[in-house]
């Protein structure tokens, strides 16, 4: 009679495959050969892998993992960071240690950071500066030499922010994790390598079509490993890129064949590398949602208040600089771009001087001769319809062109905030 | 449908029964998939399917049967998101209905035949008899002796504290 001691034990191990950790546990304890059936399933669940928060607790936690026997397990280390927790210094000076002790078992090969999900999922998916200091932090100064000092086999270094699936439930990988291969040869040497990290910007998919890792300056776009690039459209989405990547980034547009870019979600001071843009066939050019919070200094809100209106008032100015040396431009798309804080910026400052400006500048490039500029500018707050609209009608007077028309603005702007990030 | 669909082959169970059936049905095994394509000539020769029983494999054969439409196992599916789920649909959770001894029959028999997507049902289901019940339960379920002294037990219950706080 067939029992489940007759299954053999790669049928076991597929069982145990199916179950989760603490199932696996039980069945452990059930009897001696279980007991040695399970134990690579166990080790495989628990062990390979262990997650620490970055905090006192954590950093105390991962002490006494490394004392425990089961450390000749651990393969990967992630401390997973909330902003504001953070270890204090008598807990930091355990990480030599701790990576002294796994260092005795040579099993531990990947070591990373990972944001919490909740954070990211606060931050709309920006890497903010804090984020960015953490991973410098503790990764590179302190983890990786500990690791070095420790003469531990790194094959990884996981830098990882991990962001919620998107509402519309899009099956798009939404975990952008870099791995790098470190050769422990030197201390100095994986200090770099870990450094060069942060030249990669991490780029989140939400909604859109193309995903891109920046790998390296030399490589073609399209050959991006998560490039899906697509070679008759040509077309880019940037999500999500801060003011860290826009080096690499205009390095990477300049002189591409990019006829579509999509920039959402990005830190504004990242539109600086909007120039290089001027390389590319650009036909289409979305720029929405484009934000940032400056800390706002006590002392003098009006010059606060001054300091990002001008700011703001820059940004625009840069995208229709841009706009206007781009021969093929047909489909310009603007929406949301504003620097600030959230209880010192006074809107209305900027909203009378702001539509002006603007309604004046989308004047001059609806002027344009050829080719017709369909345009969309979303904001409730800083262009209203009815001021660009009376600049286009001025600009249009004067440049005798009564029969230029922008067909369904009036529609296209007032579904433009539902489509608000 | 094509005569290879309509081809009829005769399989001879451990107990020497021969059980005729479709071809279609029974290249769902992947072993006599490959002995038909190995010998040739389907049909002439009857197949033994030397470890499996009668009455296993015609349980096994009605699986086939059942699933002779589906699509071939993919080749390179990743085993992780396979095996993530314990779900099973609802024919095959009827079909797995049967006593102790015949589930690890069966199990045992599509191991043998290679079977995948029989052989992941059949772990499923067990690992769904296992799922949610202490050590004692799943001994009471299975029929499995505790031989373990109590140091030893207290030992792996120590050892595993570190699982609870992954």
């Amino acid at each position: 009679m067939a029992t489940i001691s007759d299954l053999p034990p790669e049928i076991m191990l597929m069982v145990t495959a199916y179950l989760q950790g603490e199932d696996v546990l039980n069945l452990q304890l059930t009897d001696r050969r279980m007991n040695s059936l399970t134990t690579d399933a166990l080790y495989r669940i628990f062990f390979s892998e262990r997650h620490f928060e970055l905090s006192s607790r954590g950093f105390k936690q991962l002490y006494a993992l490394s004392v425990h026997p089961h450390a000749r397990h651990v393969k990967t280390i992630i401390i997973r960071f909330k902003i504001k927790s953070k270890p204090t210094a008598k807990y930091l000076t355990l990480l030599d240690r701790v990576f002294r002790n796994f260092g005795k078992y040579g099993k531990l090969s990947s070591i990373g950071v990972r944001r919490d999900q909740s954070i990211a999922h606060q931050q709309h998916f920006v890497i903010s500066k804090r984020s960015y200091a953490i991973m410098r932090e503790y990764l590179v100064a302190r983890m990786i030499p500990a690791t070095s000092k420790a003469r531990l086999p790194l094959e990884s270094i996981i830098y990882d922010f991990v962001v919620p699936r998107d509402q519309n439930g899009s099956d798009r990988p939404l975990t952008c994790q870099l791995k790098q291969a470190i050769t422990p040869s030197s201390h100095r040497e994986e200090i770099e390598a870990a450094e060069s990290l942060w030249e990669l910007p991490t780029v989140v998919p939400k909604h859109f079509d193309i995903v891109v890792r920046f790998v390296s300056q030399e490589q073609l776009l399209s050959e991006c490993p998560t490039a899906k690039l697509s070679q008759q459209h040509e077309t880019l989405a940037l999500l999500n890129t801060s003011v860290y990547h826009h080096d690499i980034l205009a390095r990477w547009l300049h002189n591409r064949q990019i006829k579509s870019l999509s920039f959402r979600n990005c830190d504004l001071d990242a539109l600086h590398f909007l120039y290089t843009l001027v390389s590319n066939p650009l036909r289409s050019l979305t720029v929405v949602n484009t934000h940032q919070y400056k800390d706002h200094k006590t002392g003098n809100p009006d010059a606060w208040n001054r300091q990002m209106e001008s700011c703001t008032r820059s940004a625009w100015i840069r995208i229709f600089s841009l706009a206007r040396r781009l021969p093929d431009l047909q489909h310009l798309r603007l929406g949301q771009l504003w620097i600030g804080a959230k209880e010192q910026y006074v809107e209305h400052t900027y909203e009378a001087q702001g539509h002006e400006m603007v309604g004046k500048m989308l004047g001059q490039l609806f002027s344009r001769q050829q080719p017709s500029l369909d345009f969309l500018v979303q904001d409730k707050t800083v262009v209203k319809e009815v001021e660009i609209q009376k600049e286009r009608e001025k600009e249009v007077v004067s440049e005798k062109e009564p029969s230029r028309e922008e067909p369904g603005l009036g529609e296209k702007q007032s579904n433009s905030t539902k489509n608000k990030q | 449908m094509s005569s290879t669909d309509e081809q009829k082959i005769i399989l001879v169970s451990s107990d020497g029964v021969n059980i005729e059936t479709a071809r279609i049905i029974a290249e769902r095994s992947m072993l006599i998939k490959n002995m038909i394509d190995d010998l040739g000539n389907p049909g002439e020769e009857p197949i033994p399917i030397m470890n499996v029983s009668e009455a296993v494999l015609r349980k096994v054969l009605e699986w086939c049967d059942h699933h002779k439409k589906d699509a071939p196992p993919e080749k390179d599916e990743d085993a992780e998101s396979r095996k993530k789920t314990t779900d099973i649909e609802e024919w095959d959770q009827k079909f797995m209905q049967v006593d102790q001894e015949m589930l690890f029959e069966i199990i045992l028999a599509a191991n043998y035949m290679d079977i995948k997507a029989l052989l992941d049902v059949g772990c499923k289901t067990v690992a769904n008899m296992i799922k949610g019940k202490s050590p004692e339960e799943i001994r009471k379920t299975f029929n499995i002796q505790n031989d373990f002294t109590p140091e030893e037990e207290e030992q792996i219950r120590r050892e595993n504290e570190w699982a609870e706080d992954r």
